[in-house]
């Protein structure tokens, strides 16, 4: 028994002197220790909080750290990757204007331009990225190719094919681009409506919807026939004939105006895919 | 004679429990979920529409939705079916416009035309472009086409052909 009361003691003892010797707390508001997590948060690419966090620990500093700018830098880069593409352009402004000197001046010319396209501003993207680069003796290969690809979105293909460096490894896949951009399917409207007006559906077909044209086709051919036939039977006082000419005559409207429509949406649909291509090529090579 | 009678009332007993287990898997194999159908048949008059002729169609849409319709499966392709689709085109875009989109699309609705459309998940109807899309004086700039569904449906239809 004895026995056991010292060993309580003896346990008590060495429990509390091992809290006394780890009782030294985390001070988490310390800038050192906000930074420390936004840092984590970065890592762990939980954008929004890290750039809070950031934020708070501008705020945290009793004054600006000589790294501000790379604070700035990452706060915009937060932004960007959480595709709050305002405020990303507004921290790189801030490191373009207040940070002259910086080493992430380049960098944040470039995070500019990037965001502009981003946000299709293409014309805003190449005034800034000329304005800084092309002053500079040895132009970056990336601000180039964004300039070319900005040209590319505005159907600019002469000017893009300028700014092509060969020198680049891209340029060719850049330059496949233009080729396609160029040559993009398109399908005369007119010709749709025209086509179908002389023969229902081959409006659709032309556009590529082959299904859909034989369908108006039938539709718009059983209709007509049965209407055809009621007036062949009874003549104009046919209700059949009225019936199935009135639907007939609706299809076959219907059918040249959605094959107008059709190739609308045919060269748009291109155009789209061909803006998705040239927005995964920005997605794999700048972000 | 009895029999009989017991061996009727037991061979009914079983076989509604039969018919029961039938329409429970039914009802699993084909979820109709009250938001579904409320999404199919919502209310189309818009009762504040001046325009006499556009609310006289939409109101023959919303008789026919509640009288013809109901009384049938839902066998329209679209997740829009093509009554609504009608009812907005007339609402937005006039009679005239309106029921030649209508007929453009009934035309795109039968079901060798659904494999080129992609297909709502939870619904398994066909999803196609917004009204707008099918207008003929449509702005690319002011309505452009939804990326997400040009892309699939584009996808889609490389895919089949």
């Amino acid at each position: 028994m004895k026995y056991l009361k010292t060993l309580f003691v003896f346990t008590l003892f060495l429990t509390a002197s091992l809290k006394g010797e780890n009782s030294e707390e985390i001070e988490y508001f310390k800038p050192e220790n906000i930074r420390r997590f936004a840092d984590y948060l970065f890592e762990e690419k939980q954008y929004a909080r890290a750039a809070g966090e950031y934020q708070r620990f501008l705020f945290a500093a009793d004054s600006f750290p000589g790294n501000t700018d790379s604070i700035f830098f990452k706060i915009a880069l937060c932004y960007r990757f959480n595709e709050n593409y305002i405020y990303s352009i507004n921290y790189f402004k801030k490191i373009a204007n207040e940070y002259k000197h910086s080493f992430l001046l380049e960098e944040a010319y470039m995070g500019i331009g990037l965001c502009f396209s981003l946000i299709d501003s293409f014309e805003e993207s190449n005034k800034v990225l000329k304005a800084y680069f092309l002053n500079e003796p040895n132009v970056d290969t990336r601000a180039k190719q964004l300039i070319t690809l900005n040209h590319i979105q505005k159907k600019e293909w002469d000017q893009a094919r300028e700014f092509l460096n060969d020198a680049d490894p891209n340029s060719r896949q850049i330059s496949l681009l233009i080729g396609k951009g160029e040559n993009l399917p398109k399908k005369n409207r007119f010709a749709s409506g025209m086509f179908s007006a002389v023969i229902p559906g081959s409006g659709k077909y032309y556009c590529d919807r082959p299904m859909d044209g034989f369908h108006s086709f039938v539709t718009t051919g059983i209709t007509t026939w049965q209407a055809y036939e009621g007036f062949k039977e009874d003549g104009l006082h046919s209700v059949k004939g009225w019936i199935f000419g009135v639907l007939g005559g609706l299809f076959y409207l219907g059918n040249i105006y959605g094959s107008v429509v059709a190739a609308d949406i045919y060269n748009e649909e291109q155009e789209t895919m061909f803006k998705i291509s040239v927005k995964k090529y920005l997605d794999e090579n700048f972000k | 004679m009895v029999n009989i009678i017991f061996g009727f009332i037991y061979l009914s007993l079983f076989s509604s429990g039969e018919a029961k287990d039938q329409l429970e898997f039914l009802k699993e194999a084909n979820p109709i979920t009250k938001e579904e159908t409320e999404e199919r048949f919502v209310s189309l008059v818009n009762f504040k529409e001046t325009s006499e002729i556009k609310l006289a169609f939409s109101g023959l849409i919303r008789f026919y939705q509640i009288y013809v319709s109901s009384q049938d499966v839902p066998s329209c392709n679209f997740t829009l079916t093509c009554s609504r689709f009608t009812a907005k085109a007339i609402q937005e875009y006039g009679a005239v416009h309106g029921f030649l989109m209508a007929s453009d699309r009934l035309q795109r609705c039968f079901g060798a035309s659904r494999k080129y459309y992609p297909r709502d998940p939870k619904t398994g109807y066909a999803i196609d472009y917004p009204v707008e899309a099918y207008y003929i004086g449509r702005s690319k700039e002011k309505s452009p086409l939804p990326e997400n569904l040009c892309s699939e449906k584009v996808n889609k239809c490389r895919f089949n052909r």
